[in-house]
This record gives structure tokens, sequence and C-alpha cells, in this order.
């Protein structure tokens, strides 16, 4: 977390465009994706519900890794937490890492993300569309950014506003998990 | 575990909160990479949102649409949201967040006090975003969510304030305000700019009237 707070500090966004996914540069340990931990923090039921649905929809592709719930003093990889904010967003996730001159990549600082989902807005959408906010963001916890095009769910906040049926992870978007953890 | 975690996650926080104000009090700009060790790299994902590309979109969504006056800043803070907005401090991402004094020159839609307070999440933190901070002395139309500061429990100026549907994209420019004074009515042929343009928001270059405002609010029956 201190490290996490740290790097609060800087301010920058290099994206890597490597093909039609796109990824933002950071990633968890190789060592620690089999599996990648998560905690709920006084976590609505259905915000629960979303995330694991998200989570083994993601489990079930070819990607790399995959997601495992920890309950008891366990400082997991993901950070899950919902809040009632004023602003108008619907989910977040947030991590930093520092990658080294000659790499594509850096590890996460605290090997760790937080993800926080907004329930002023999200209460408002159906259990589908909570699902597909929680994929969207679990994408991001593994390393993927948006991309502009195409019906998926990384393709910016698209996948629950545009109606247009995205409700599973792309072959590409797992070429791109699979890019980020070789 | 929750009780456990009630304690870990709001001390973590209350660090992040305190690093922040301190980038805050620095400047974001003298904080950026550059480092013998390497480029650090924050990630605050882009953010899943509605957006907007018609103006009675927007009055469909707004508790509230005013033509009003930045007067300044009324406070600075952090939000962490609250606990299913019963009052109780959150313990989510902290994100700083700007509260502004606007003088309301016309309400389109709504009844509201002569002065509004408007809460702005501050663009340094989601630099992907269309969000910008606003200015003083600029005239803007608005259209906002009301909200009261169990939402938002740092928030000690007022009990009610005001929140753009969509960052910039529920932010209007207006170019020629006209003489109209507070709560006055404003020229109907004022130009108008949105704020907030590209994908799934309005065109560039787009330009309105006040007539434009009113017939979509009319129109939707909410005037």
């Amino acid at each position: 977390m201190l490290s996490a707070a740290l790097t609060c500090l800087v301010l920058i966004l290099p994206i890597n465009s490597i093909s039609a996914y796109s990824v933002h540069g950071c990633r968890y340990a190789l060592d620690s994706i089999d599996p990648i931990s998560y905690r709920f923090f006084s976590v609505g039921s259905d915000y629960e519900t979303a995330f694991k649905d998200a989570e083994e929809i993601w489990d079930n592709t070819a990607a790399p890794g995959y997601f495992e719930e920890h309950s008891i003093s366990f400082d997991p990889e993901v950070n899950v937490v919902d809040n009632y904010r004023a602003a108008n967003w619907a989910a977040l996730t947030t991590g930093s890492c520092t990658i080294t001159a000659g790499s594509s990549f850096g590890y996460y600082n605290g090997n760790e993300v937080e993800m926080d989902f907004n329930t002023r807005i999200m209460n408002g959408l159906s259990a589908t569309d909570k699902k597909l906010v929680a994929m969207h963001e679990i994408g991001h916890a593994y390393g993927l950014w948006h991309v502009s095009t195409g019906c998926r769910p990384m393709r910016n906040n698209l996948n629950v506003y545009n109606s247009c049926g995205s409700t599973m992870p792309t072959a590409d978007e797992i070429t791109g998990v699979g890019a980020i953890y070789p | 575990m929750a009780n456990h975690k009630k304690w870990i996650l709001p001390l973590g926080s209350a660090t992040v909160t305190a690093m922040l104000l301190s980038a805050i009090w620095f400047g974001w700009t003298m904080l950026t990479d550059g480092s013998s060790t390497g480029t650090v790299v924050r990630v605050n994902s882009p953010l899943v949102m509605k957006s907007y590309s018609s103006v009675s979109g927007l009055s469909d969504d707004a508790d509230v649409v005013v033509i009003g006056t930045v007067k300044g800043v009324a406070e600075r803070g952090i939000d962490q949201g609250s606990e299913d907005g019963k009052g109780a401090p959150g313990n989510g991402i902290p994100i700083p967040y700007t509260v502004y004094s606007v003088e309301v020159m016309e309400a389109l839609k709504g009844e509201v006090e002569e002065e509004i307070y408007v809460f702005r999440t501050d663009p340094e933190f989601f630099p992907d975003e269309a969000l910008t901070r606003l200015r003083d002395d600029e005239t803007v139309i608005l259209y906002l969510s009301e909200e009261t500061t169990k939402v938002a429990p740092t928030i000690t100026v007022t009990d009610i304030f005001y929140v753009p549907l969509a960052f910039d994209n529920a932010v209007f420019d207006l170019l020629s305000p006209g003489d109209a004074g507070p709560v006055g009515r404003v020229n109907d042929d004022a130009i108008v700019v949105p704020r907030g343009t590209g994908p799934e928001m309005f065109s560039s270059g787009t330009t309105f009237t006040i007539s434009d405002f009113r017939q979509a609010i009319e129109t939707d029956g909410g005037g």
C-alpha cells in the first residue's frame, strides 16, 4: 500500500499498443498469477456476485493465470471495494509500477491493484451489466488497456452503455493477457 | 474478515490521502517520471461512464440545468466515497476534487439557489478523460445531478451540492452571455459550445444557441 501511495506522486500513462489489444505496462509477478488472489472489503453481495461471475468467465478462457478469493488476513493482489461516490463514473481500477529502461513491463508496486465500484451508478445497472463492468475491470487488473474498436469487454466504456452485447473476452484480449504473462 | 479489513484499508487509505495532498501541494507536474531507476507508471483505468451526444439526452438525466458564472473555488478535498451514501466515510480509492461556487444566471431546469456549489473531480487524476477545471468568471451551462454531503462526507462548505453528469460532456461554454444579471433570462441567441467533444460525445466544432437548450428541455417536459 505504501509503495502504491508513493507512486501517487507521479502522473504518467504510457500506453503500449501491441496488437488490436492494448496494455498499460504493469503486471503481477509472474509466479503470482496462479492464482491472482483477491479480497472483498465490505462489498455488497451483488457486487461480489458480479465480480465472481466475471472472474469465472476470465478463468474459463485460455488466458494465463486464474483468480481466487482469499478472505482472512491475507494481502491479496486485487483489493475490491464498493463505495457511494459523488462523481458519475461506474468503476475504477488503479495500480502502479516502475518500468526500467529497455523493458516493456514493470511489476505492480506491492504486487497489487485497487478496484472500486461506484454503487450510486452501478446500483442502477442490471446484474448482467454489473458483471460486464467487473469483467472490464478485471481486464485492467490483468494489465489490459482500452481499445477503440469492436464490441468487446475492453472497448472504452461501451460494453455497458452501447448495448453491443459483449459478454466474453475475445481471442484478441486473451492473446493480450498471454503477451503480458508469457 | 470485514472487521480486520476495516482497520487495514482506512489506515492505508489515510496514507494514500496524505500522499495525494502532498502531491497537490507540490504540484503534479513536478512529479513525473524520469528517475534513473526507470519510468514509474501509474495506472488509473479510464472510467466506465455514460456519455452523451445530444442535449436532449442530457436534459433527460439532469436534475438541474443552470446557466451560471463561476465565482471561484469554495473547497478542495479528497473523495473516498461513503458507505452506501449513509454519511460514513468510505474506503475507496482517494481522488482529489474541487468544489466551485457558481452564481446562477438562470435555471433552465429545476429550482436552485442563486449560488450553488459544483463538485468536480480534479483532472490530474484522470488524464485520459475529457475533464477540465472550471475557471473563475467563465459562464457555463451545466447539466447536474443534485447530491447531499452524505455522498461526500468530506465536503463542509454546503449540505447540498451538484455534480456534472459526465465530466466535461455535461459542461457547455457560453460565448456571449449578454447582460442578463443573476437569475435573469439569458439571451436566446447566445452562442454555446460543448466543452466535452470526442467519440460518443458532441463533435468538435458543434455550436448551439440558448434556445436549443430551452427547446430540448421543453420537449422533454422538464422545464
